[in-house]
């Protein structure tokens, strides 16, 4: 038997302080937040309605955009250092909100095109396994974790471990949005793949704390979004979809297939990552986190496809392109940033806005 | 007795729920330390016992036979 004590308590650590105020970078980052470091008041709410009817055009690919919706949805997380908590459920910020969110929808399903009823369709004939390869068929990655395998240098693998920290530091919990939402054994088995996400009972063994171990020994600030100044748009857009999807009911199958995508193409890229992390000789612990995704993940994988995604759509037939879109709108955002990076990275250039070590 | 459960999984590897140990056909004992852990069954895993999802490589039908059991 092993004997675990659980007594004392460590301090806090970065990752359980509210992110500060990013940098601005553009007219409607700008306004939204000098908005919001004062309390919720009827002149600023009104200045926020304002602002939402003022958001036109695409938003996809604009960093002021992606960021202002990034920073709304955070206060759905862990909110702003120094930003009031009333402003989460502020009808204005919904109001912004919703605005950005609609045309970062519609763009999305523009760019996905047929692919979400191709998903249905296949998954409906064929099987979802299949469903995933036709996804994965039609948005092929450009297998940038095969370029961190053998060539990326270790300013680049930092830059690699910077990019996912916004995700990776809050790992699991756009998806757990779901948990409420879903019923029967699509719901336990979501709770099945978090219990193991967030450690399985034993502490500092959450995914994102295993991540934060790893940033930290590669010699980077572990804090819950230190570096969002750094990152450029594609991935604020990527971290906004997960959140889009959990946050709205109209989409759980998407946040629910979103998972599933996760989880079915994680395995072989943390070998790559675990092989790069060996040769650029960084320290062992550093290198917990990929093998662990390597394990894990090939158990997560057959849940959350076949118990998971496959009983949410035994029970809700109509549901499937939804998820085709959740699992179609990740795999198009996904390659898009691993795009960026190689053609950065290839050419020398650094993918990241500012140098981060 | 505990109630273990095993989920074979179509093309991939079993699925194992309630387990302390995942004994090989060798006789070594691997220590289970989750609730439910995948076992190979391509038996091209360089985690073996366990899956690591290289199965998803494999172009031609493998016998899928997890060789052990779970106690």
């Amino acid at each position: 038997m092993v004997v675990v004590a659980h007594e004392g308590v460590a301090a806090a650590s970065p990752q359980q302080l509210a992110p500060r105020v990013p940098r601005r970078r553009g007219a409607l980052s700008d306004a939204t937040l000098r908005l919001l470091v004062d309390s919720p008041n009827e002149v600023s709410e009104r200045r926020l309605r304002a602002l939402a009817t003022r958001v036109s055009g695409p938003v996809l690919a604009d960093r002021d955009a992606q960021l202002t919706l990034w920073c709304l949805y955070e206060l759905q997380y862990r909110g702003l250092a120094h930003v009031d908590e009333r402003w989460e459920w502020s009808p204005a910020v919904l109001t912004l909100r919703g605005a950005l969110e609609a045309s970062f929808e519609a763009e999305l399903r523009r760019a996905v095109g047929d692919l979400p009823r191709t998903f249905a369709d296949v998954s409906r004939e064929t099987g979802l396994v299949e469903a995933f390869e036709a996804v994965d068929q039609a948005l092929p990655g450009p297998g940038a974790s095969r370029y961190v395998r053998r060539s990326a240098s270790l300013a680049q693998w930092q830059e690699l471990l910077v990019s996912k920290s916004i995700y990776q530091l809050k790992e699991a919990d756009p998806h757990s949005w779901a948990i409420p939402r879903l019923a029967g054994d699509a719901k336990t088995a979501l709770v099945e793949i978090q219990y193991d996400e967030y450690g399985a009972g034993r502490r500092g063994r959450q995914h994102s704390q295993l991540f934060a171990e790893t940033m930290r020994l590669c010699g980077l600030d572990p804090g819950y979004a230190a570096y969002l100044d750094a990152v450029p748009v594609s991935v604020l857009a990527l971290n906004n979809l997960m959140t889009m999807l959990g946050l709205h009911r109209r989409l759980l199958a998407g946040v629910v297939g979103h998972l599933a995508l996760y989880e079915s193409t994680s395995c072989l890229p943390n070998k790559h990552y675990a092989v790069a992390a060996r040769r650029l000789g960084v320290p062992a612990d550093a290198v917990t986190y990929f093998d662990e995704h390597v394990e894990a993940d090939a158990i997560h994988e057959q849940v959350a496809v076949v118990n998971m995604l496959g009983a949410h759509l035994r029970d809700h037939p109509d549901d499937a392109e939804v998820a085709g879109f959740g699992v179609a709108a990740g795999a198009l955002l996904d390659n898009e940033l691993a795009r960026q990076q190689l053609a950065c990275w290839r050419a020398g250039r650094p993918f990241l806005l500012e140098r981060v070590a | 007795m505990r109630d273990i459960e095993l989920q074979p999984c179509d093309g991939g590897p079993l699925l194992v729920r309630g387990a302390r140990v995942w004994t090989d056909d060798d006789g070594n004992r691997h220590p289970v330390l989750r609730p439910v852990v995948a076992v190979c069954r391509c038996g091209k895993s360089s985690l073996r016992p366990w899956c690591d999802g290289t199965h998803k490589l494999l172009r031609v039908a493998v016998a899928l036979d997890p060789r052990g059991s779970a106690s």
